[in-house]
């Protein structure tokens, strides 16, 4: 039979009403909840600076004055001047993009490769699970950010390099996160339903056991897009990261910490935008949490 | 309860060996030039010949592994490109000043984080809970080493009320390491103030962090607790809020954060790699991160190292403290 292409609008319409349903009423308890707004808007305006924030600079941030070096706050430099006198706005606006793609970078990988061990380790078990998560085990054993700094340390200072030693941190957390979903939804009724009836192991994955795991990835996503960022800022302020002249958030801390008694906007600018992103990140990852699920409602905490 | 600590002591030996392994591919592997980085940036090329010949880096990767974990058995984890001295010895000389920072700071965050977690659960949505929970919030996404320069800024150089870094200026002879300990040996008073005086911005700094966790945690659990069945016959029997809240909720509601505390004090470490460079705390971590042009390779692998099988440790002594409070898990197998 051959529909004509309203019919065929209509019918999928149909189809995703319940879900769509449900998206809506997710993004309404969002939108009631005035902190995740708060969220959501941060970290609407770092995407922004990051996409269009050498555009709206003021200055080139890497051009030096030294005639006005350490200028503080004022019409011209509304945030002063560094040792260099380069513009401490625009090397902050030109900086966001950085964070912004240690972030996705570091979860774009980590993320699908966490996921994947954690189903194969959930969904087969036995000897498969039992390396996967001794592997695991070994790299949560260590503090994330040492572990970090030593990969960084050995592959050599640079925000590239920074962006790998993240990524060989992260994925675990997700392995952990995505075999405990698997398992549980493993022994459910539903599951248990399509194996009897001969589904292959590949429909149940992809439609009970992924999408089962949606909820928790989306929201430890988005409180952990927080994490890479102050992460990332933390080895770059260390010297393992982004190196000078780079507006690197972390990194311009660290330049203008020996100079902070003599010009505290140096690096306090580059440190309060980084407590922003972060504290944006969480806001509205909290808020997706309680969105998604209103029973748990910050009962549980998301390390 | 013997069996059970047995049990976990076991399962320590393929984890400690699993983290060798992987410091071996840190050190020795992911480096292009393994030589090169471990004699650091500056080093004469002659240097770097003997260090690898020292190092058997010429050899085959299983004999690398053989001779790895052979020199670590004998306590050699490679020299300093900063300090020139054995990483084995620097580490020693620089662990009690960490540890001590440490373990202030785990104190001083639990003493704030858990009372403020029941706190804000107890008297929900009322202000105090508002409060607690907008520092929490504050707490875990603060950049470390931003805070630690605002409060040096403000504390130093705006009101003079606290030095800006370093440990005790006053001369004191070294027993332990551990600078109120020694000075509460020796009898020193004005050492144990000045030791005092320069310990409470970086300890109040790292512990505001992992208040900020805690707070959520405990707060989580004693919520949940408070709606548990058993509260609800508690009260429904007629008990005292008091007795109800203190005596049945607060004890189930502590394990989440007892357990966490484990990984956090692996937090906490990590975090005094970024406090100990500021405040200039000759710490493991200052030490680790060496200088910024000088990646000092050997530095930050036996590091990272000791900073792992601290956590490792202090998981363990949280399972079995976690098992000698609640009895469900000395005989059941604990779920992942």
């Amino acid at each position: 039979m051959r529909f004509s292409p309203l019919t065929k609008y209509r019918l999928l319409k149909k189809r995703l009403k319940p879900s769509l349903k449900e998206m809506g009423l997710t993004f309404y308890v969002l939108r009631k909840n005035a902190s995740a707004v708060l969220g959501a808007f941060i970290v609407a305006s770092f995407i922004f600076l990051a996409l269009f924030g050498p555009y709206i600079a003021p200055y080139d941030p890497y051009e030096t004055d030294i005639i006005h070096r350490f200028e503080p706050p004022s019409p011209s430099h509304p945030l002063g001047t560094d040792k260099l006198g380069r513009d401490v706005l625009s090397r902050l606006l030109h900086g966001a993009r950085y964070s912004a793609k240690a972030g996705i970078v570091v979860l774009a990988i980590s993320v699908p490769v966490g996921v994947i061990l954690g189903g194969i380790a959930g969904l087969f078990g036995g000897w498969i699970d039992e390396i996967i998560m001794r592997i695991t085990d070994i790299f949560l054993a260590f503090p994330g950010l040492i572990l970090a700094m030593a990969f960084s340390a050995a592959l050599g200072p640079s925000l590239e390099n920074a962006m790998l030693a993240l990524t060989l941190v992260w994925w675990p957390l997700y392995t952990r996160l995505v075999r405990g979903q698997a398992l549980s939804v493993r022994e459910s009724a539903y599951v248990e339903a399509a194996r009897s009836r001969g589904a292959s192991k590949l429909y149940i994955v992809f439609k009970h056991i992924l999408p089962n795991c949606l909820t928790p990835i989306l929201v430890t996503f988005t409180l952990d897009m927080g994490a890479v960022i102050l992460s990332c800022a933390s080895l770059s302020f260390l010297g393992f990261g982004a190196q000078p002249p780079l507006p690197e958030w972390g990194r311009m801390v660290s330049d203008g910490r020996i100079y902070l008694f003599q010009a505290w906007w140096v690096s306090m600018f580059p440190g309060l935008a980084i407590a922003l992103v972060v504290l944006g990140f969480n806001l509205l990852g909290d808020g997706i949490r309680d969105a998604l699920d209103p029973k748990l409602r910050r009962i549980t905490e998301v390390g | 309860m013997g069996n059970y600590i047995l049990r976990r002591l076991l399962l320590l030996i393929p984890t400690l060996l699993g983290i060798l392994l992987l410091i071996f591919v840190i050190a020795y592997v992911i480096p292009a030039d393994p030589a090169r980085a471990w004699a650091g940036p500056k080093a004469r090329p002659e240097q770097v010949e003997l260090l690898r010949q020292r190092y058997h880096l010429n050899d085959p990767l299983y004999l690398q592994v053989y001779y790895y974990l052979k020199n670590l058995l004998h306590g050699d984890l490679g020299i300093s490109a900063t300090t020139k001295r054995p990483v084995l010895d620097d580490l020693k000389h620089f662990f009690p000043a960490t540890v001590e920072l440490t373990i202030v700071a785990f104190t001083l965050s639990i003493l704030m984080g858990v009372p403020l977690g029941i706190l804000s659960a107890v008297k929900r949505n009322s202000l105090v809970d508002h409060i607690s929970r907008v520092l929490a919030l504050l707490g875990v996404s603060t950049p470390l080493f931003w805070l630690g320069l605002l409060v040096q800024f403000i504390f130093y150089f705006k009101l003079g009320w606290l030095p800006a870094g370093g440990r005790c200026e006053v001369d004191l002879q070294r027993i332990t390491g551990f600078v109120i300990l020694d000075s509460l040996l020796t009898h020193n008073m004005p050492a144990l103030v000045d030791a005092l005086k320069r310990l409470v911005l970086p300890s109040f700094t790292l512990a505001f962090y992992s208040m900020g966790y805690l707070v959520r945690i405990t707060r989580g659990s004693m919520l949940e607790a408070l709606q548990s069945e058993y509260v609800v016959t508690a009260r429904a029997k007629g008990l005292p809020q008091r007795v109800v809240i203190y005596r049945h909720a607060l004890k189930n509601a502590l394990i989440p954060p007892l357990t966490v505390m484990g990984i956090r004090l692996g937090w906490l470490l990590a975090g005094t790699v970024l406090l100990e460079t500021i405040f200039a705390w000759p710490g493991m971590g200052r030490y680790a991160a060496g200088s910024i042009v000088q990646v000092d390779l050997p530095a930050v692998v036996g590091y990272t190292l000791i900073s792992a099988l601290v956590m490792v440790f202090s998981n363990f002594f949280v399972d079995i403290l976690y098992s000698l409070i609640d009895p469900r898990i000395r005989l059941g197998e604990k779920a992942r």
